[in-house]
């Protein structure tokens, strides 16, 4: 059956599997032979049970919900604040030479660092764990977006002269496009960023629904079953988020020859 | 054109003035003299090609006359206006087609017409690209075009602003020497169509022949026109015509010393 259904499948995703493969074999051997304490290293039937009983259940669904919609609220305000910021950099020389050191100064402190100051100021609740993942993802869209601002081509700008187009229509029409390939990279650095974050905020702010329950709850339960499946299930999402937002960033450069390299 | 135009595009073609026209750059801390002194005079609906060799400052003159680089001394009008910065009246054309890549062939033609009722635009674009032929690509992203269909793309995207002036900076230099020949045609057609005044730059000779009702031959430091010749040849032209050869040689002699031009000719 195998051997059948084998051809079929892309070479590429075909060898993309074959790490992930090889660690279920080894992990199932080490524990059906109980190498280790089943304590420390469930096997995998076990993690399949907690995860049919754990994740697939209404409750759960409940949760993932409730973290993909912080994630997108703390997104879609680090992105709108972070284009809005890395425009004004790239335009204007005056706005870069006051905000740039401080942004760079920014960008060295570690997210987690604002926590004591954004609970104090909004409390531990949903509307701090929102602006701790917007402030995470903040840094890598002001700093594409300024990047790719600054690097519009001055044959462009000069055409735009020539046809006398309006400021507004000048930045929609040529500054963003311009721009947007690096803006999206940074866009795409930010989701990811975003999710590593919301799990952050889950895990380290006032327990609320969310994906890292399960891992919450197996820390304190010293369970790795509910671990391993939390880690799974946290990293199927993001590999989704990252494939969603691949997708949209060719999508948006369809106009390039080349199609967008893959993101690592 | 089957609507009624709003704006009388193509009645009266203007008449070009330039006098005393000067330009200064500083390169390297020393002070370089691109123009000096260059006086023309083009005629309302009048093709002039302009030919140099590089650096003589041709490209230099006719953005001034686009207005994207101020002049340091003398006059220039366009139908006695003096320019004043860039205009949707004096269209010009690049040796690069400067389509932006993140649009298609039409929205790159329309580019400009923002202001437009959609309807109009759309017809006017629509209209633009039949001028130049190029139906059937108006969905085409410009890395699907060769050079000569972006510059068609190029021209289109000037011709909506329905121009007075044309002005044409090498525009086909960077295109193979048949599809230039074919360009070349296409320019005059659409030249004698639309009746607006020309200031073509170029390197080539027998471009600004074919082409011209006058060849301004400009010389290089400081950057001056040294002579104008008229071109008396009927139109359509032929290029292997004798007077048309008589015409190319006497304007090389201007570049080269004679005995070059009488190698170049017996070949």
């Amino acid at each position: 059956m195998a051997a059948v259904a084998l051809p079929r499948i892309p070479p590429r995703l075909r060898r993309a599997v074959v790490l992930p493969a090889a660690i279920l074999v080894v992990w199932a051997f080490v524990a059906h032979h109980r190498f280790v304490d089943p304590n420390l290293i469930p096997s995998p039937r076990t993690v399949a049970s907690t995860f049919r009983s754990e994740v697939l259940t209404a409750e759960y669904a409940a949760c993932v919900a409730a973290s993909l919609k912080r994630t997108f609220a703390g997104y879609v305000i680090a992105v709108a604040v972070g284009i809005a910021i890395g425009t004004l950099l790239g335009v204007s020389r005056w706005a870069e030479r006051l905000v740039a050191p401080t942004f760079h100064a920014y960008r060295q402190i570690a997210p987690f660092a604002w926590i004591p100051l954004i609970s104090a100021w909004v409390g531990g609740g949903e509307p701090c764990k929102i602006a701790f993942i917007a402030v995470a993802s903040l840094a890598p869209v002001v700093f594409n977006t300024f990047q790719g601002v600054r690097a519009v081509a001055a044959e462009h700008v000069e055409l735009a002269r020539v046809l006398e187009v309006r400021r507004l229509r000048f930045a929609a029409g040529i500054v963003l496009p311009s721009a947007s390939a690096q803006i999206l990279t940074g866009l795409h650095l930010a989701l990811v960023t975003s999710w590593l974050a919301t799990f952050g905020s889950e895990f380290f702010l006032q327990i609320s629904p969310g994906v890292s329950r399960i891992l919450i709850e197996g820390r304190a339960l010293g369970r790795m079953d509910l671990v391993v499946v939390g880690v799974a299930v946290i990293g199927a999402i993001g590999f989704a988020l990252n494939a969603g937002i691949a997708a949209v960033e060719r999508w948006v450069l369809r106009w390039r020859p080349a199609q967008v390299a893959e993101h690592a | 054109m089957s609507t009624q135009a709003s704006t009388p595009s193509t009645v009266a073609a203007p008449p070009i003035t330039a006098r005393g026209v000067g330009k200064r750059f500083l390169s390297n801390g020393g002070e370089v003299v691109a123009l000096d002194g260059v006086d023309v005079e083009v005629k309302p609906g009048e093709f002039l090609s302009i030919i140099g060799g590089s650096g003589c400052g041709k490209s230099t003159f006719l953005r001034i006359l686009a207005g994207l680089e101020k002049r340091d001394a003398g006059h220039v009008a366009v139908d006695g206006t003096p320019i004043d910065g860039p205009s949707l009246d004096r269209g010009i054309m690049f040796q690069d087609s400067r389509l932006l890549p993140w649009l298609t062939v039409e929205k790159n033609v329309g580019f400009a017409l923002a202001h437009l009722p959609k309807a109009e635009a759309r017809e006017r674009v629509a209209e633009a690209i039949r001028v130049v032929g190029l139906e059937g690509f108006e969905k085409a992203w410009p890395h699907q075009l060769s050079g000569g269909m972006a510059q068609r793309a190029a021209i289109a995207r000037v011709l909506v602003n329905r121009p007075r002036v044309l002005l044409l900076d090498e525009p086909f230099g960077a295109l193979d020497a048949l599809t230039k020949i074919q360009m070349q045609q296409e320019l005059l057609r659409i030249w004698q169509a639309e009746k607006s005044t020309v200031i073509l730059v170029t390197h080539d000779i027998e471009e600004a022949v074919f082409l011209g009702d006058r060849v301004a031959i400009m010389s290089s430091r400081p950057g001056t026109v040294r002579r104008i010749v008229d071109v008396n040849l009927s139109r359509p032209r032929d290029r292997s015509d004798s007077a048309f050869a008589s015409l190319r040689r006497k304007i090389y002699a201007e570049f080269f010393t004679v005995s070059d031009a009488e190698i170049e000719f017996q070949i």
